[in-house]
């Protein structure tokens, strides 16, 4: 019997269109997510863990087919009211049920596996590069299918069919899932979930919480291979086991608890409860009136505004009590108020920006316009076929009521919701900035955001409408309509290839532009771009508008062709007086739109570009090593022109050779962004290629060593918003920053611009270039040259801008309503300087004989005090410490987040700061992370670090600048701020650093590369300050002044063996072996409490024994790890109560020495003890860092 | 005097059912019967008259106007009740009317009142006003259709299977609002029920599979039956060798006993008495095709 039922219900599903279809979209997913998803270099395509990787993430999906597969099981006895032919028969509760919950279960599985499939069939196309694929093996698909997929549709479907119990009703399930999604997904937000793009590192503890938690068991999946290298990620199988399993099993009876939960719930064979009567109210004394026909007014204009408000009122009424309106409202409070306030009172580390009415619209933009979508679809096939799936269409249909109102009743009814939405998120926003204590409301910034968000999807809604009333299926309709509105109106058109702009007819403002509400200049240029494209979409949607209300479907099977032909005898003059202006908008926008694209810029696709790129490696590669002249000297005047987001500039440069021998050629380039105006060199051709942007130079007569020739050359560089700006070369309205060496002449092969990804590499068939780095040990310094240039400057902005340039400012002037400022360079330094010019305001000070002054936007003074003292606190310390700070002056400038790459960058005695990255913070939690203090450490420490000593490139001379600044920076933390935020921001690099490794071939720290930043950054602090550690702050810094004394131009320039020599100087003989497993291996710490016991002495003192675990691994930098022996110094913590960092808590503090893997310690303590740990504050590379503490019992 | 003309209307559905094959009628004011079986084409010939659907072939005029390229001509005159409908929930019967009284163009304020609560009165929903209709039982929501039907002033009624679910009471107040109003204008009334015809009607159709197969006025086309039909009770399993020697229309139950009708143009003698025939008897004879091969005038 319940064989004979389970096959019918997969008759049932499988013969409806939902399946095929659901199929279709999966295999489409899998194909897609394999082909365009995420790439790890070295992980084959079909790799088990790609196949983990994008089967959890589709499962994310599974909640989708679960609703729909769901609704139509449980359901369809009731919507179609079988429900009394069902239950007349002899069926059972529990067989029917089975029978049914299987049926869902199994189409779901079915339909999903349509992943598996899009993903092995994808594997033969040209998509993916076949160096990429290993053996097909059907059983790791099937066993994430098993562990992976089929829970979670259990969970899913479970969840589904309570739903549905309860409810009833088709959409509640529906939107219940929706809303299961949204939480899901919010939740992640919220936890700072592994699988969102740019999750902040989350502590380990957070991390084993959300792997047993998470339903869908992807944060398990995380953890379970967050450190896995890349042998494991090809061969390895997500195994059950630790979290992942508890995790699964855990859901898995979840779901059967919510099983049963439905099956107590469900109502079968119950009688249907008999509704009480109304009592009907004994009949008033009404005259009974007799029907006479009266006459109907159907021309005039009283009938339109009437007959077009009473179906307004009828729409608006359905929507506004339907519960999925209210539920999906509810749902947009829930997550717009999560962002926002999130996003105004900081996650739980990190301090958030203060919530600037820019930020809240951007915010709000950024989410609003996926999540409205959505709803439009779904409410435009509600309304569209609601009175034909509550049989009134006829009746409708039939009246003489025009089909303009029938039409724009509905489009203004489907306004509504979008409308709705905009106004609770600006409440939301307002209530958040008010909980913060933030009163400045901007009030056109936040009209900003109703036009922003409004306008694009206004056009969906003339677009829904319109592919809606072509087709007469609901679900058609309803796909269809997803299909062309995700392609037309999402980025999801511009990933399938459709990037030129005019395809992008209502795609929101972020789908195009990532730039955020900028204080300096709001959307800048690109809000032109914006209304344009804007234009240009409404008048699309005008048309389309037009067209839909002569093609209105009324009545049952009026074709199409029909109704068109229709328009041309009913279309009145102002229709086609309409039409044509929509028309003429329409291709006028276009043409615009086309010619400040392809005509005023160079349109290029992503593909034309990569072509660009190979052709330039192919054409230039053989010239990366010859020789090139220098650049000694450089004098130019630049005209910034920020409000034409455009500059000039003109310049002389004087090239010199610095090689051995005579140079015959030189290859000279200029980025794309610039163009030459003019360009000469003295007894020298120069043959253009126009395509790559490079000239041939032929001296006359080669160019001697030390001989000089003279460059003379104007540029104009500059952007327009139809094509986008280049973050290092944002010439700004206000805010700009340029960095503007980039945009200069210079020589040689540029390899930037080769393509970098290692998987297009290959598919494009180019050869791998090894990083090219010089080897570490390579002796050759008797050649080294700086290659230092000098710097003079005129430079020219809008006559109420201030230009920042890294260079003594020797005059300043106003001439025709423009600031002039003459800048030259206190001494020579690398080819690399960069301006800013902003309407400033500006505070100073003096101290210490250096002129400080801060440059930020008016509005913007949260921070300038913090920022002053934070500077004073770091000169103080690396005067201090590394020895004397080389100017006179130091400027700090703010400058627009239409920069971006960076959120500091340091120049001689200069650094720019993107507004939202530091100037903006809200520093309110004093545990928090105070991003300031930090910014300004790192930063200004590399004036010694860069600045001072100027390491050449090759391996491990990035940890001479980078490694030292972050060194800088967490000495002047713990200096400052208390050991409990020293920790945080330990353990946050620890984090990055265990978790960015095992993607490549892992570098020992004293050869780091600067294309594996985890290793100079993240261990490098943690390296630092374990040495520090060690052998104590004073005798490091007094290793790191010799650095500076020994080495800083116009010395020879250390490398990272230099380092190490200067610190065994410092240190005692026995530690250096620890040094050189920190700096030159790759050594990591397993240290774990593993009991603990306490037993009260007569005395009233409290005996402590600990018994620890401590192991350490070497790895091959393949992830390949191996025990080694160990015997150092850790240290060891009684403590009496969780936070070890509070010195109240804190009632032993020792280090001892460890030789073996398992050892034991007793110690008296005075009080009563509650936690003991090993290494308390986790100052080694420790790959658990969670067992370190220990709760006695 | 209003006229609706249709000439070689043709509609084949998607699905190959061809659901109008060259039907053409002229049809004046007063109340006009289509009868047919289920599935016969009544209501697709009914929905495009309503501009509802756009026939194959043929064309539809309606007082000289050609709806199929104009629809809006007779939707302003239209009042419509088609086999099958629904309504949106939770709306009161009286705003529901009112809703639609717009809708039709009945835009002064006290003329639509009167109106809607007349139609309420007469339909007998006045006590039920303000339930939502969507609570309706079948007869009470077949009577909002009704209502809905004849607000304002309309020219051309269509109403489909309008008295299923009506129980006789109502059925006759519906009929006598129905011949009232249908002096004047034109009323189509499908049914498969013959004796709502030849209580209404002053001329009729029968359509069956998508064609015409009779059309005149009920009582000539009685009249011309006189003499043809027979009639005998018989046992029930000499049924089937009476279908195999005569023509028999129609075959009922009384009492137990089978009792026969059968079309012939001589006494069949067999212990058939001749009777008097009625609307009933051509009605069978249309559809069991004993009137196909019939001149013009003369039946037997």
């Amino acid at each position: 019997m319940l064989i004979k039922l389970i096959k019918f219900e997969w008759f049932f599903h499988s013969r409806k269109l939902l399946f095929p279809l659901a199929v279709i979209c999966f295999a489409f997913f899998g194909f897609m997510i394999t082909a365009g998803g995420m790439k790890l270099p070295k992980v084959n395509s079909n790799a088990p863990y790609m196949i983990s990787y994008a089967l959890s993430i589709a499962s994310m999906g599974a909640i989708f087919v679960a609703a729909l597969f769901g609704a139509n099981s449980i359901l369809r006895d009731w919507e179609h009211k079988m429900t009394e032919m069902v239950y007349a028969t002899p069926v059972k509760k529990l067989q029917f049920l089975t029978a049914r919950f299987t049926g869902t279960i199994l189409a779901s599985v079915l339909a999903f596996s349509g992943v598996a499939l899009g993903m092995i069939a994808v594997l033969f196309t040209p998509l993916v590069d076949q160096a990429q694929v290993g053996d097909i093996n059907l059983w790791h698909y099937l066993w994430n299918m098993l562990v992976i997929v089929l829970p979670n549709i259990l969970v899913c479907a479970s969840l589904i069919f309570l739903i549905g119990t309860i409810s009833r009703h088709r959409i509640s399930i529906y939107v219940g899932g929706f809303a299961i999604y949204v939480f899901y997904m919010a939740a992640g937000v919220f936890t700072g979930a592994p699988w969102l793009a740019n999750a902040s590192p989350a502590s380990a503890e957070a991390m084993s919480l959300a792997a047993i938690f998470d339903p869908l068991g992807i944060s398990a999946f995380y953890e379970q291979t967050d450190q896995w290298s890349n042998l494991q990620r090809n061969t390895q199988l997500i195994s059950l086991q630790g979290n992942f399993l508890i995790n699964r099993l855990f859901w898995v009876s979840i779901s059967f608890v919510l099983l049963l939960l439905s099956y107590k719930i469900f109502n079968f064979r119950t009688l249907k409860k008999v509704r009480k009567k109304e009592t009907v109210s004994a009949d008033e004394a009404v005259t009974v009136k007799t029907y006479q026909p009266v006459a109907v007014q159907l021309s005039d204009r009283l009938s339109d505004v009437k007959s077009f408000l009473s179906l307004l009122r009828i729409e608006v009424t359905t929507i506004l009590k339907s519960i999925p309106f209210l539920v999906t409202m509810s749902l947009w409070l829930f997550i717009i108020g999560m962002e926002t306030f999130s996003m105004a009172t900081g996650g739980t580390r990190m301090q958030g920006n203060y919530p600037l009415t820019g930020f809240m619209i951007s915010n709000i933009l950024e989410v609003f316009s996926a999540l409205a979508m959505i709803v439009i679809i779904f409410y435009s096939s509600e309304q569209i076929f609601r009175n034909k799936s509550v049989q009134i269409n006829e009746l409708i249909d039939s009246s003489p009521v025009s089909s303009l109102h029938l039409y724009s009743s509905k489009f203004l009814a489907l306004l509504l919701i979008p409308a709705t939405m905009i106004l609770l998120a600006v409440a939301i926003a307002v209530a958040a900035q008010i909980s913060v204590g933030y009163y400045h409301f901007e009030l056109l910034v936040y009209l900003k955001l109703v036009y922003y968000a409004g306008a694009p999807i206004l056009i969906v809604v003339a677009i829904a409408l319109f592919t809606q009333s072509l087709v007469s299926n609901k679900y058609v309709g309803m796909v269809l309509t997803g299909i062309i509105v995700f392609i037309l109106g999402s980025q999801f058109g511009r990933l399938m290839g459709l990037e030129h702009l005019l395809f992008n007819i209502a795609v929101p403002f972020y789908g195009i532009s990532k730039i955020g509400h900028s204080d300096f200049l709001g959307y800048g240029a690109y809000a032109t771009a914006f209304h344009w494209r804007m234009i240009y979409g409404l008048a699309f949607a005008a048309i389309l508008m037009l067209i839909n209300i002569h093609i209105w479907n009324r009545g049952t099977s009026v074709s199409l062709l029909h109704r068109l032909k229709l328009i041309k005898s009913q279309a009145g003059n102002s229709w086609k007086i309409l039409f044509g202006t929509a028309v003429m908008l329409f291709i006028g926008s276009g043409v615009y739109i086309f010619y400040q694209t392809n005509i005023n810029n160079d349109y290029i696709t992503r593909n034309e570009r990569l072509d660009w790129m190979q052709q330039y490696e192919e054409k230039y590669r053989a010239m990366i090593d010859a020789p090139q002249p220098s650049i000694a000297d450089v004098y130019s005047e630049i005209d910034l022109f920020p409000s034409e987001q455009r500059y000039e500039v003109r310049g002389k440069y004087l090239i010199v050779n610095n090689h051995k021998n005579p140079m015959d050629q030189a290859l000279l380039s200029l980025s794309k962004v610039s163009e030459f105006r003019n360009l000469e060199i003295n007894r020298a051709k120069i043959t253009e290629d126009r395509r790559f942007g490079h000239y041939q130079v032929d001296f006359d007569k080669p160019l001697m060593p030390g001989d000089t020739l003279e460059m003379n050359f104007s540029f104009h560089s500059g952007w327009s918003p139809f094509s986008g700006h280049v973050p290092f070369n944002s010439i700004v309205e206000n805010g700009s920053f340029m960095r503007i060496s980039h945009y200069f002449p210079y020589f040689g092969y540029n390899a930037e611009r080769e393509i970098s990804n290692p998987d297009i590499r290959s598919e494009r068939g180019l050869v791998e270039h090894e990083e090219e780095i010089k080897k570490l040990e390579t002796d050759d310094y008797a050649d080294y040259d700086y290659d230092f240039t000098n710097l003079e400057m005129k430079i020219s902005t809008a006559g109420d801008q201030t230009v920042i340039f890294p260079g003594q400012l020797l005059s300043t002037k106003q001439e025709n309503g423009r600031n002039h400022f003459h800048f030259k360079s206190y001494r020579p330094g690398p080819f690399r300087f960069a301006i800013a010019s902003a309407r400033y305001e500006v505070q100073n000070a003096d101290y210490k004989g250096v002129a400080i002054e801060i440059y930020h936007h008016s509005n913007h003074a949260f921070n300038v005090d913090h920022l002053m003292t934070s500077v004073k606190q770091t000169l103080d310390y690396c005067t201090e410490n590394y020895g004397p700070y080389q100017y006179d002056t130091f400027r700090y400038a703010e400058v627009s987040q239409f920069t971006e790459g960076f959120a500091a960058t340091a120049y001689p005695h200069t650094i720019y700061n993107i507004e939202d990255k530091g100037f903006l913070s809200n520093q309110r939690d004093e545990n928090g992370i105070d991003i300031i203090l930090q910014l300004v450490a790192h930063e200004f420490g590399h004036q010694w670090w860069a600045g001072q000593v100027d390491p050449e490139y090759r391996e491990g001379g990035i940890i001479l600048t980078e490694s030292l600044a972050q060194y800088t920076e967490i000495m002047l933390y713990e200096k400052h701020m208390n050991k409990r935020r020293v920790m945080d921001a330990l353990n946050v690099e620890l984090s990055l650093y265990l978790r960015g490794r095992g993607f490549e071939e892992e570098r020992p720290l004293y050869k780091a590369k600067p294309g594996q930043p985890t290793i100079p950054y993240s261990k490098g602090i943690k390296v630092m300050y374990a040495i520090q550690d060690l052998i104590g702050e004073k005798q490091l810094n007094k290793a790191l002044a010799s650095l500076v004394e020994n080495y800083a131009w116009p010395k020879l320039p250390p490398t990272s063996l230099d380092l190490l020599d200067a610190i065994y100087a410092v240190s005692p003989p026995e530690t250096h072996s620890l040094i050189d497993d920190w700096m030159k291996r790759i050594v990591i710490y397993d240290l774990k409490t593993t009991d603990a016991t306490v037993t009260e002495t007569s005395d009233g003192q409290y005996e402590v024994t600990i018994q620890f675990e401590t192991k350490r691994y070497e790895e091959d930098g393949n992830g390949v790890a191996k025990q080694i022996a160990l015997n150092e110094d850790f240290a060891v913590g009684v403590f009496s109560g969780y936070d070890v960092a509070s010195e109240k808590n804190t009632l032993y503090l020792e280090k001892h020495r460890f030789d073996s893997d398992n050892s034991e310690l007793t110690i008296t303590v005075n009080e009563k003890p509650e936690y003991v740990a090993i290494d308390p504050y986790i100052v080694m590379i420790d790959r658990n860092r969670t067992d370190n503490l220990m709760k006695i019992d | 005097m209003n006229r609706l003309k249709i000439t070689g209307l043709t509609k084949t559905y998607s699905n190959g059912v061809k659901a109008l094959n060259r039907i053409s009628l002229n049809i004046g004011n007063g109340m006009f019967g289509l009868l047919g079986p289920n599935g016969a084409g009544k209501s697709s010939l009914m929905r495009t008259i309503a501009a509802l659907q756009e026939p194959d072939e043929g064309t539809v005029e309606f007082n000289g106007t050609d709806i199929v390229s104009n629809p809006q001509f007779i939707r302003k005159q239209l009042g419509y009740l088609p086999q099958e409908f629904g309504v949106y929930p939770r709306i009161s019967a009286s705003k529901l009317l009112d809703h639609f009284a717009i809708l039709k163009g009945i835009l002064d304020n006290k003329e639509r009142k009167h109106q809607v609560e007349a139609l309420l009165h007469q339909t007998n929903l006045f006590h039920a006003r303000k339930k939502s209709v969507s609570t309706f039982s079948g007869g009470m929501r077949q009577r909002f259709g009704i209502a809905q039907a004849l607000l304002g002033n309309p020219q051309i009624i269509i109403v489909d299977e309008p008295t299923a679910g009506l129980d006789p009471e109502e059925r006759n107040r519906f009929h006598n609002l129905l011949s009232e109003i249908g002096e004047n204008v034109i009323v189509i009334l499908s049914t498969h029920i013959v004796e709502d015809v030849r209580d209404l009607c002053s001329n009729m159709a029968v359509i069956g599979e998508g064609r015409l197969l009779l059309k005149g006025k009920p009582q000539e086309l009685v009249s011309e039956l006189k003499g043809c039909i027979w009639k005998k009770e018989i046992e029930k399993d000499t049924l089937e060798a009476h279908r195999n020697a005569y023509s028999v229309i129609s075959s009922r139950l009384y009492t137990g006993k089978t009792h026969i009708h059968v079309f012939n143009e001589q006494d069949p003698e067999q212990g058939f008495e001749m009777k008097t025939p009625d609307l009933e008897d051509v009605y069978f004879s249309v559809l069991g095709g004993h009137l196909s091969k019939r001149k013009e005038g003369a039946l037997c």
